[in-house]
């Protein structure tokens, strides 16, 4: 089984943050010493995959996204071993962007796209990120998708695993390839490297891969970004609220015709 | 900069605990006192400390029928210290301890019921308190006792000295603005050791340079520099010590956990053992810190993680395992496996030990007892298997200005620098060669109560 781990990274708030060398503070967000730290999403995803990996003959690659500039973060990935780490420099500008993201990694992940039996990444990916990356993926790729993911086991050929629902724990079976978004659980929780192998993933260099941003017209620049206005929202105004009535069954049928209905006017 | 001119009767600088107990001693005793804090808060290194200090003959060690005096804390101290620390320090500390002890708690600090041996310690001495609270009892003291200002935020960058070179006051830096401060009664560096500073430490001791640094934010060495600039001598810098016991990449807990002391052997990334794991755990830093990596596991049984006891952090496995930082398995054999060290070689040094415990002889290292000559060893046998793994923090630097019995700072040529004091972490000469638990913070409190007594003339009377 060849797995991904998809590894973006939040602020580390506990590291100093240093001044831009162009002296303007806005510049931050560019900065390439922006410290980073793993979120629980980040730790429940790189666990799930290092446990899969460590079944044997597994392949594990981890690829960095925000945090890919972070030298000490990627060296306590490297210390885990993964058989690859692949450190893509995301231009600031696609923070938050999931479908912009998407459209970069589909051409910088091609070959990982088609090789990849399982997909694994946090339920939310980066500061910036509120769970929408992984559907984009799927979509775009033509995976299917579990998302809320607590635990993931192998089963034959299959993966078995239990998945967060509201109130409720759900188990199901899922073939491969997939892409799995891990929520934080107590069976997840990421193991610590071991000081030797950080000692020697401190003497390897790994290159950092820059996208060319000219290459796509999907993605805007930063000044766009700065500049852009609040999108307008749609339904702005108690006048276009809608109160569904009725048991559970009727207000389920009533909210799936509204969707189809609101999908069909877009 | 804006030269604004204050006096007072004593500056203090640096409100950890040296700092809070010799405010509040000097303020009880009539004097008006600035506390300078460089940070935003107070506590400093002792707020992070594991909140031991070590007395003896106290009532809390009659009630638990320890038999402990002041003769045996000397002993001890100079003991664990090699002989290598100031005996007239070593004095000072033994002649104040139990009136210190004393006035802490007729302050409020709050001591714990139960007493362990500890590194160092031939009877079980170390008391512990809750470090914060402690911190935070002694600071509200000072900040509701009208003689006391504490100034946050404020960096003191120079001492100043009178013509006749008496230490007269500070200059201090506070929101962009630099400030002078003149005290008639003197200066009482309380400003902490210098393990956030990675040249200092470097220049002391270069071999732990590898080591985790942990200490009070502002512990930078620089109440050190501004006495040296006077001609202050200095103390045990050659015996820096970095603690053993410290997960490497944990960053949730900065404490040092040590299962040595209950029976667990260190053993380094070979599999081999590479100490007697009795000694005082300064000295385990040393051994560990010359292994490969720096670091090394202590590998112990289901025995050993049942004798834990959650009322002490260093004997607190089970919170340890909780929190996901130790490895277990069923055999010695796939422990090795999960931390990487050859099976056959860990297997073989456990098969070693085991045999010297029945022996009563370890002919490798010499180990007879669980910790500082007290406690039987044992077996490492009972399934599951634990590994712990372990490197050096250097959570204070132990050593720094040389000080006589007034808590004078003295001069290369052991004269006193007048108007100068020091007192806590920055004193050097009182540890020597090794620590022994609970001696820092006892330090700090015994040696900030007897400067400001000094301060303000009444250490003799006291």
């Amino acid at each position: 089984m060849r797995i991904a781990v998809l590894i973006s990274g939040v602020l580390d708030y506990r590291r100093p943050i240093d001044k831009p060398s162009s002296g303007n503070w806005l510049d931050v967000i560019d900065s390439p010493s922006l410290p980073y730290r793993l979120s629980p999403f980040d730790e429940a995803a790189l666990e799930t995959a290092l446990r899969l990996a460590n079944l044997g003959g597994n392949h594990l690659t981890i690829i960095t996204t925000d945090c890919s500039a972070d030298k000490a973060l990627t060296c306590t990935l490297l210390a885990y071993k993964p058989d690859d780490i692949i450190r893509l420099s995301v231009p600031s500008c696609l923070r938050g962007n999931a479908r912009g993201l998407v459209t970069l990694l589909s051409v910088e992940l091609e070959q990982q796209r088609a090789e990849a039996d399982l997909w694994l990444m946090g339920r939310e990916i980066g500061d910036l990120d509120d769970g929408h990356l992984a559907p984009y993926l799927a979509q775009c790729w033509g995976l299917p998708l579990v998302s809320n993911a607590l635990v993931v086991n192998t089963q034959l050929t299959d993966l078995s695993l239990q998945r967060l629902r509201i109130n409720r724990i759900e188990e199901l079976t899922v073939q491969m390839p997939v892409i799995i978004s891990m929520t934080n659980d107590r069976r997840n929780r990421l193991r610590h490297p071991l000081m030797k192998n950080l000692a020697l993933a401190k003497r390897q260099t790994i290159p950092l891969h820059r996208f060319d941003l000219g290459s796509s017209g999907a993605v805007l620049s930063k000044a766009q970004l700065v500049a852009a206005e609040p999108v307008p929202t749609r339904y702005d105004s108690l006048e276009n609220c809608h109160i569904l009535q009725g048991e559970i069954a009727a207000q389920a049928r009533e909210f799936a015709r509204l969707l189809i209905d609101k999908t069909q006017s877009i | 900069m804006a030269n604004r001119d204050h006096e007072t009767d004593l500056i203090v600088i640096g409100a950890g605990l040296a700092g809070l107990v010799a405010a509040n001693v000097a303020a009880e005793k009539g004097l008006h006192v600035f506390l300078l804090e460089k940070q935003s808060n107070t506590g400093g290194s002792s707020a992070l400390s594991g909140g031991c200090l070590a007395f003896a003959g106290t009532d809390l060690q009659e009630r638990l029928s320890i038999d402990d005096s002041s003769e045996r804390l000397f002993k001890d101290l100079r003991e664990v210290g090699k002989f290598e620390n100031d005996e007239r320090l070593v004095q000072l500390y033994v002649d104040n301890q139990l009136a210190t002890y004393h006035w802490l708690k007729a302050k409020g600090v709050l001591f714990g019921q139960e007493l362990e041996a500890s590194s160092g310690q031939s009877v079980p001495r170390s008391h512990n308190v809750d470090p914060a609270d402690m911190i935070r009892v002694l600071t509200a003291h000072a900040e509701q006792h009208p003689n006391i200002e504490i100034v946050f935020n404020a960096r003191t960058l120079r001492l100043l000295t009178s013509d006749d070179g008496q230490v007269a006051g500070v200059q201090y830096e506070r929101d962009m603005s630099s400030f002078f401060l003149y005290a008639a009664h003197g200066v009482l560096l309380t400003s902490g050791g210098f393990c956030r500073n990675p040249d200092l430490v470097h220049r002391y001791a270069p071999q732990y340079d590898g080591a985790i640094c942990i200490g009070g934010e502002g512990n930078v060495g620089d109440g050190l520099r501004m006495a040296q600039k006077l001609g202050a001598d200095t103390s045990d810098m050659a015996y820096i010590k970095g603690t053993f016991g410290k997960h490497p990449t944990d960053h949730t807990n900065n404490h040092s956990m040590l299962a040595v002391y209950k029976g667990a052997i260190a053993v380094n990334q070979l599999g081999r053992r590479f100490v007697d794991e009795s000694i005082s755990y300064k000295l385990l830093g040393d051994a560990v810190i010359q292994q490969p990596y720096g670091a090394s596991f202590q590998i112990f049984d289901q025995h050993i993680m049942g004798s834990g006891d959650n009322q002490f952090r260093i004997l607190d496995f089970e919170r340890r395992h909780e929190a996901g930082l130790m490895y277990e398995a069923n055999s010695l054999a796939a422990l090795a496996e999960q931390i990487e060290v050859p099976a056959d070689e860990l297997i073989r040094t456990v098969q070693q030990y085991n045999q010297a415990v029945e022996d009563l002889f370890d002919p490798e290292f010499g180990r007879t007892a669980l910790v500082q000559g007290l406690g039987a060893l044992v077996k490492i046998d009972q399934p599951p298997f634990y590994a712990y793994p372990s490197s050096v923090a250097v959570f204070g630097t132990y050593c720094g200005l040389k000080v006589n019995e007034q808590l004078q700072v003295v001069d290369v040529f052991n004269e006193p620098i007048e108007g100068l004091y020091a007192a806590g972490e920055v004193v050097g000469g009182l540890h020597g060669a090794a620590y022994m638990t609970g001696s820092a913070l006892g330090k700090a409190a015994i040696f900030g109560r007897l400067a400001a007594l000094q301060c303000a003339g009444m250490l003799s009377q006291d």
